[in-house]
């Protein structure tokens, strides 16, 4: 018998957003009485429990595609003209990635080439922002849905500290969380220290991440060093739940200067630890923080770093932006986000056929 | 700001960007850097003229992380025969060598941290049987990697003995050298590779940095420290390293620096940690000769500790700038043709 729900994703791996995301939805349906069926381009020995795209018959009552990237699951569901409900996490436009890795470039530009081809097969989008639906709705599809992306907060949000307060006039920890990549910038915010090294000459830059391409880890460490502040970055890579926790207690402010994000989900954690958020106004960055945190519509290095020492120096500011953080963050809560995700798939996973 | 909850944000924000055009205005200097970072930028970033020099400029793990990087999503091509020829690299790549890896990595894990256990377990066996401390493998010491926090009579000996700043602490532990040394007005900042120790420095906000502490002395800048600090895990390290680490301690020490370092000495471990430990570490004696060798006035300060029972402290001869430089004339001379 065939089962009510396939979700396809390339491949599901831990600590990932999409395979978290994937999971949850999965829970989800199951329980509410569904019989929901992975399905993935690559299997692990962890996920035994997926079946290959190539024993996809496409027979599920609804099948979900999680697109974030060009992939073998798309190419088989545009092969095979099969209808599906298009989750789409946005896709980095390639031109970030053609001078430091032609192979992403090449990927992420066939991702959005299977999405022009995909969107004549949707039967409805589901987009984890306005941002991302908007695009959507650019390539002629009609029903979409806004439901953001679904992850457990849970460990890596701590109680916020309350009498965290105090920043030492010469220095203030500057938080990033994401891949370190072009389109995330963080070259601005090594930037943005240089100048903000002036007000505060203890300041310091935690970037935490892994590289993803690599090379453009070395020429952020080559500018640091350039710019004579290699000292005060600290190259953080890819940490434990735990240890991200612990970054966000420890740290005085989030940045980010990212130019393109489908969602942000840092932005979000950031604020439900209570940490203030300073942000460049690009993608869905604004939607995101939803007016609780500052929003530029210049990340010009002193502007970002006149932003970062305002907020560092007003402690009813930060008291204010935490508490307002706090509150936006909530409506990303799980229980929030399952029941806005409910909504998006209900008629469709109920419908008899 | 009245009320917290009163925060107009994007009235602040548009506030905070008139201050930063202000600040150009007033400060011709910010101007200026602004220009310099774009400039620097486009010189790293691919499209820039220098970024094939940049990627051979990383340190050799930064090379080996992107020689291996390899992206799975890359499409794997059309032709049929390319095409099972780049699938059954892929599938030997991220199936089987990487899995193996990726296990055997996990398993070394495991057997690492029960050996650990079972090693802490016979301490507080030991402990709670009434056997001498010092008799046995120190509580949380593990094979010989974890020395413990400096004790309070070190701290404050340091302290005394450190010159003028920046001063840089490398191995800070939970950062009481660094806290001290910053009490007397000195600036400082540590850095200590396990994270866990500098995480309850940081939380007392005090200046740590995680990471390796010979990269973390490489990436700053020449002549930048007035002192610089060595303790903790450095008593663990072989010879060759540490002969590593003085020239570059010494490279980034201003000339009237001063280098002092504060762990113990091999001869004091006991059976057990001596064993484990041959070859790691040097003698107070041994640390004096090196940084003499190195061009530096040493002395042993007697230090009443009993692990730590001397420190020694490595002051620029007068003599080594003539030193460094007649060496220096020397290796322009060999590299003449």
């Amino acid at each position: 018998m065939s089962p009510a729900v396939d979700i396809l994703i390339p491949q599901m791996a831990s600590a990932d957003a999409t395979s978290n995301h994937t999971r949850l939805i999965q829970e989800m349906l199951e329980e509410k009485g569904f019989e929901v069926r992975i399905v993935v381009e690559r299997r692990t020995r962890a996920d035994s429990s997926t079946i290959p795209i190539e024993k996809w018959k496409g027979d599920a009552r609804v099948s979900i595609l999680q697109h974030s990237i060009g992939s073998e699951v798309a190419q088989s569901v545009i092969r095979n003209k099969s209808p599906i409900v298009l989750n789409y996490h946005n896709i980095t436009p390639a031109s970030y990635f053609q001078a430091w890795q032609p192979e992403l470039a090449r990927s992420v530009e066939r991702g959005r080439q299977q999405l022009s081809q995909l969107a004549s097969l949707t039967r409805r989008g589901i987009a984890d922002s306005e941002f991302n639906a908007q695009e959507l709705k650019g390539l002629g599809i009609d029903d979409v849905v806004v439901s953001p992306v679904l992850w457990q907060l849970g460990g890596r949000v701590g109680q916020p500290e309350q009498d965290k307060s105090e920043v030492s006039k010469e220095g203030g920890t500057v938080l990033f969380v994401g891949r370190l990549a072009p389109n995330k910038c963080q070259h601005d915010l090594i930037a943005a220290l240089a100048v903000l090294s002036r007000f505060r000459p203890q300041s310091r830059l935690v970037l935490v991440g892994d590289a993803s391409p690599p090379q453009y880890l070395l020429s952020l460490k080559g500018l640091a060093r350039r710019l004579g502040v290699y000292g005060r970055v600290v190259f953080a890579g890819k940490v434990s739940d735990k240890d991200l926790l612990r970054w966000y207690q420890l740290s005085d402010v989030l940045a980010c200067a990212s130019e393109h994000e489908g969602f942000g989900v840092p932005l979000v954690e950031a604020m439900a630890n209570g940490l203030p958020v300073v942000a460049y106004d690009a993608a869905a960055v604004a939607e995101t923080v939803d007016g609780a945190g500052i929003v530029l519509s210049d990340k010009r290095p002193a502007t970002m770093a006149t932003a970062l020492d305002r907020v560092l120096d007003d402690e009813q500011l930060r008291i204010g932006l935490r508490d307002r953080g706090i509150k936006a963050a909530q409506r990303f809560d799980i229980s929030v986000t399952r029941e806005q995700m409910w909504i998006a798939l209900k008629d469709l996973v109920e419908a008899r056929v | 700001m009245s009320r917290p909850e009163s925060v107009d944000t994007k009235r602040v924000s548009a506030d905070f960007e008139a201050e930063a055009d202000n600040r150009r205005r007033q400060d011709s200097e910010i101007a200026l850097l602004e220009l310099e970072i774009e400039q620097a930028w486009a010189d790293l970033s691919p499209s820039g003229n220098s970024f094939d020099a940049v990627s051979h400029d990383g340190h050799l793990l930064d090379q080996t992380a992107s020689l291996a990087a390899l992206d799975p999503q890359v499409p794997i091509g059309s032709r049929r025969g390319l095409r099972g020829i780049k699938w059954a690299i892929r599938k030997l790549t991220y199936w089987y060598v990487r899995f193996l890896t990726d296990q055997f990595n996990l398993f070394a894990g495991v057997l690492i941290r029960h050996l650990r256990n079972l090693e802490a377990r016979m301490g507080r066996l030991e402990a709670a049987a009434g056997l001498p401390i010092d008799q046995s493998v120190p509580a949380g010491l593990g094979l010989l990697d974890d020395p413990p926090e400096p004790a309070p009579e070190v701290v404050a000996q340091v302290a005394g003995l450190a010159g003028s700043g920046p001063c840089l602490v490398l191995s800070a532990g939970q950062g009481a050298l660094v806290e001290a040394i910053g009490d007397r007005g000195i600036p400082t900042h540590g850095v200590e590779q396990d994270p866990d120790r500098a995480f309850t420095g940081l939380s007392r906000r005090i200046g740590i940095r995680t990471g390796d502490m010979l990269a973390h002395l490489v990436g700053s800048e020449d002549g930048e420290f007035g002192t610089i600090v060595l303790a903790g895990m450095v008593e663990t390290l072989p010879l060759k390293d540490l002969i590593g680490m003085i020239n570059q301690a010494s490279l980034k020490l201003k000339s009237t620096g001063r280098i002092i370092v504060a762990v113990a000495d091999p001869a004091t471990r006991g059976q057990v940690e001596s064993e484990l430990g041959s070859g790691l570490g040097i003698s107070p004696i041994t640390w004096r000769h090196l940084l003499e060798h190195a061009g530096f006035d040493a002395r042993l300060e007697p230090c009443a500790n009993s692990r730590i029972s001397q420190i020694v402290v490595a002051h620029r001869s007068a003599n080594s700038s003539d030193r460094s430089s007649a060496n220096s004339s020397n290796d322009s001379e060999s590299r003449e043709p």
